[in-house]
């Protein structure tokens, strides 16, 4: 019989030990946890997201975009609303309040031993950055990975400085991909569809993994079945309205499931059989 | 900490919506002590040369060439700008006359005589048409306590969002039992919430006067008024008295 | 349960019983407000006035869910989490509101989260339920299982001659009795259970899987064009959960304040709208089907037990007479033989 998981709305608070700009408009926090058994309980897996708040002003949802096995955790934000404008005036020192872990990450140990192709999108890279962490620091247990991330301008990259940590894993291919063309981008241009459609994979032996905008995932989904990955083995990452994190507020419903508590990451193969329109 | 600087201007307006601020004031001095008023409507009619204004509120509608200048200057020196009171959002009462253009010179000699030059616009525009605005306020009068907690949030920096469903929800909070069902037309269902519905609470049906609300069932609106044997034009004239004469559609 | 759980009080000695109980704890019972009655705390020695009692205009959902709880308290950097655990009673409730309370334990104690806040509130009530004698207007508890108790509650009241038959449902409604045992008298038993005579209903027998079939049907488009959006239905609904979390400052003190609990309603926009200003369900034909799969089928489906306790408060409150009952209806004739 599985234990009843206990919750209140108190946060835990951390420091933000770092900040990092990223992109203009996007900003990497990296917190530590003022109590090292807050950080033990937050335990978290790629793709879990946590609840972030500034007392008085309100809270946010931001998946993880750190290795698990870092003591200190990092959440990138965009400011686009009351409570990410107020994360973007904090500085180093500063406390912000922090719940979860909530979610049900990736699933990383079902697609051990597979090849792996992640897709990102714009701001759905976090949770993959995560994702990405984990595989690498257990190369061995995975086959070929691959990563595309897309962007629609040059100045909305993110994660400059990971790229060439990254690379220098044997069978990782990064790819990143600017929607619009200009002079100081050298690299490649495109949607992150136009890419995928390039890879030459083993479909029977691939996952698909992908975050970002509802139309992208539609888009991406619909590639990755193109190359032949099964429904069962593509997980994407959605967004939708939380506040409880538990699934019991309502928000975030999609028909009947959560995407707090029965996702955020579901299989292509159960959204398809959600009652209600998913993108 | 700087307290931030600001300012109030009134325009075309019965000042109702001020008397809700002082009322504010008297109960919760702790948020109007946290500003620096600069300039108050009765003490200074216009900016003062240099005066830069992190809030403005300004009242009333613009019905003439010195509401609309006196809107752009605050615009120019204000980071916020709040439009307040149903006549700053809407038009309001002074907007009565809009759908009578072209009979204002007429109108206008008949209430001031002909002596009188015209110097009103033939309608009255909400503050909106004129300038950007960063919150709408509205109310006739305001709602003491949305003054009141959009300056808090504002102090706290967060941007108020104005509420985008009808009134129904503050009537039901407030445990109205719903008069629309006693078979009084109130127009709640088809007005922006925000007000808490003191007026329902009162058992008066709602008129409307926080103006109409962007996404309302204006089809079944109009079928369940026609059922009570009320036309489209007179559910207009209910409601147009604050927005000049249009409904939202 | 046993033998020696059956008890009797005449009508004249139940102000007395009540009376009694307001003394030990707080006491929610019908209470004459509005157009019927509102659950409210009765005062001290407060007359108790169940004349033309059916079921009461909101429900008592706000017992265990209060508009504004405060969840988390927060005074600088020293945050807290805040729960009620006064003991209360709710008296005369009904028993389709009694389902939809177990329906909300499911909601916020089960699928192994427990809400604590939630929990609080519901170890602390104790539940005087008050069996039916005649249906309102818009009832269809029949058809919906509700109208009769196994269990959930404490004591249960059914009205019989000149007092009222009264079933102990748990220790603590032992207790409660043996504490005014004065006016009770032992019984032998219960009186057989009657019908309250619901004039409406819903067919329910594989209801979910006709409403699937229904899914892309113009039946919703047809009701959401009547839907005024008012949110009314969810806010009388005994199972409409949803809720928000509100961080409200205090105007006194701007660095103090609360984190609390307002009721939500799907059936409005911003709902589902999330940072960007992004709506997920734009038209009201989503929003509409929304509350209406939830209600019938969705419940079933991840609490075992259908989200609609045929309260009929909803058909009762909506201005455009949208009737979850003929909705139901419609969608049986149009998709249960295809």
């Amino acid at each position: 019989m599985p234990k009843s998981d206990r919750h209140t709305y108190k946060p835990v608070p951390a420091e933000v030990v770092r900040i990092i700009d990223e992109a203009p408009g996007i900003k990497t926090f990296r917190l530590r946890f003022e109590r090292p058994g807050d950080r033990k309980r937050f335990d978290f897996l790629p793709g879990q997201f946590g609840l972030f708040s500034l007392m008085g002003i309100g809270e946010a949802t931001f998946s993880m975009c750190s290795s698990p096995r870092e003591e200190e955790i990092e959440i990138s934000v965009r400011n686009v609303g009351n409570t990410t404008d107020a994360m973007f005036t904090m500085k180093k020192g500063d406390l912000i309040g922090v719940r979860g872990p909530y979610g049900k990450g990736f699933p990383l140990d079902v697609v051990k031993g597979k090849d792996v192709v992640i897709v990102a999108g714009g701001i759905g890279f976090p949770p993959l950055v995560s994702v990405l962490e984990y595989l690498l620091f257990r190369r061995k247990d995975y086959g070929k990975i691959w990563v595309i991330y897309g962007v629609k301008t040059v100045d909305d990259i993110v994660y400059r400085y990971k790229g060439p940590r990254w690379r220098k894993h044997k069978d990782v291919t990064i790819t990143t991909t600017v929607e619009k063309k200009c002079r100081e981008w050298n690299g490649c241009t495109g949607m992150v569809t136009d890419h995928i459609r390039k890879l030459k994979i083993n479909p029977a032996n691939t996952a698909g993994f992908s975050c970002g905008p509802p139309v992208m995932l539609k888009f991406v989904s619909e590639e990755f079945q193109k190359l032949g990955i099964e429904p069962e083995n593509i997980h994407l990452s959605l967004e939708r309205m939380m506040q409880c994190g538990i699934g019991k507020c309502g928000h975030c419903n999609i028909g009947d499931k959560y995407v707090c508590r029965d996702g955020p990451v579901f299989s292509l193969a159960e959204l398809r059989r959600m009652q209600e329109d998913v993108w | 900490m700087v307290k931030p600087k600001v300012a109030f201007f009134g325009m075309t307006s019965c000042k109702g919506c001020y008397f809700q601020l002082l009322l504010a004031n008297e109960k919760l001095p702790a948020i109007f002590g946290s500003i620096d008023i600069v300039d108050f409507w009765m003490l200074n009619e216009k900016p003062k040369d240099d005066d830069m204004y992190d809030i403005a509120f300004i009242d009333g509608a613009v019905s003439n060439h010195e509401n609309a200048e006196l809107v752009r200057n605050v615009r120019e020196r204000s980071k916020y700008v709040i439009a307040f009171g149903t006549c700053a959002c809407h038009g309001g009462i002074p907007a009565v006359r809009n759908p009578d253009e072209r009979k204002h010179s007429a109108y206008h000699k008949l209430v001031y005589g002909k002596d009188i030059k015209v110097k009103s616009y033939p309608h009255a525009d909400p503050v909106s048409r004129h300038i950007h605005v960063d919150y709408e306020m509205t109310g006739c009068p305001i709602n003491e306590r949305e003054a009141v907690e959009v300056i808090r949030d504002l102090l706290l920096g967060k941007k108020p969002v104005a509420p985008d469903y009808p009134v129904c929800v503050d009537c039901k909070k407030a445990g109205v039992s719903c008069l629309f069902k006693e078979g009084t037309l109130c127009m709640g269902p088809v007005t922006r919430a925000g007000c808490n519905a003191p007026c329902p609470a009162s058992r008066t049906a709602c008129d409307g006067c926080r103006g109409p609300l962007p996404d309302a069932n204006w089809n079944e609106m109009e079928k369940l008024m026609k059922e009570h044997g009320i036309e489209k034009k007179t559910m207009n004239m209910m409601l147009g008295k604050y927005t000049g004469g249009k409904m939202a559609k | 349960m046993t033998q020696d759980s059956y008890y009797f009080i005449e009508k004249k000695d139940l102000q007395g019983f009540i009376d009694a109980l307001t003394l030990k704890m707080s006491v929610f019972a019908p209470v004459r407000k509005g157009r019927g009655f509102r659950f409210e705390k009765l005062k001290n020695k407060q007359k108790l006035d169940l004349n033309g009692y059916i079921n009461t205009e909101f429900p008592p959902k706000s017992i265990l869910m209060p508009e504004g709880e405060a969840l988390v308290r927060y005074k600088e950097s020293m945050i807290c989490e805040v729960f009620d655990d006064v003991k209360k009673a709710v008296f005369a409730i009904r028993p389709c509101d009694v389902h939809a309370m177990l329906l909300l334990d499911k909601v916020m104690m089960g699928h192994g989260d427990i809400e604590e806040h939630y929990e609080a509130r519901r170890k602390n009530l104790i539940v005087i339920a008050m069996n039916c004698t005649e249906a309102g207007e818009n009832c269809f508890c029949e058809s919906m299982e509700t109208d009769r108790l196994y269990g959930g509650f404490d004591l249960l009241f059914t009205e019989n001659g000149n007092g009222y038959h009264v079933e102990a449902g748990s220790e603590e409604g032992k207790k409660i009795i043996d504490d005014s045992a004065k006016l009770f008298r032992k019984s032998s038993g219960m009186p057989a259970k009657t019908k309250p005579g619901c004039t409406k209903k819903i067919d329910t027998a594989g209801l979910p899987e006709i409403m699937k079939k229904a899914a892309n049907s113009s039946i919703w488009e047809d009701t959401a064009k009547r839907c005024l959006s008012c949110a009314s239905c969810t806010f009388v609904c005994p199972t409409c959960y949803c809720f928000s979390l509100k961080h409200e400052p205090d105007v006194t003190d701007l660095k103090n304040g609360e984190v609390k609990r307002e009721m939500d309603y799907c059936m409005l926009l911003r709902f589902s709208k999330v940072a960007g200003d992004y709506v997920f369900r734009q038209h009201r034909t989503e929003r509409v089907k929304q509350f209406f799969y939830h209600k019938l089928v969705y419940g079933l489906e991840n609490e075992g037990k259908n989200h609609c306790v045929g309260c009929g408060r909803c058909i009762t409150e909506c201005m455009a007479g949208i009737d979850i009952t003929e909705e139901a209806a419609k969608v049986r004739k149009k998709y249960a033989k295809v």
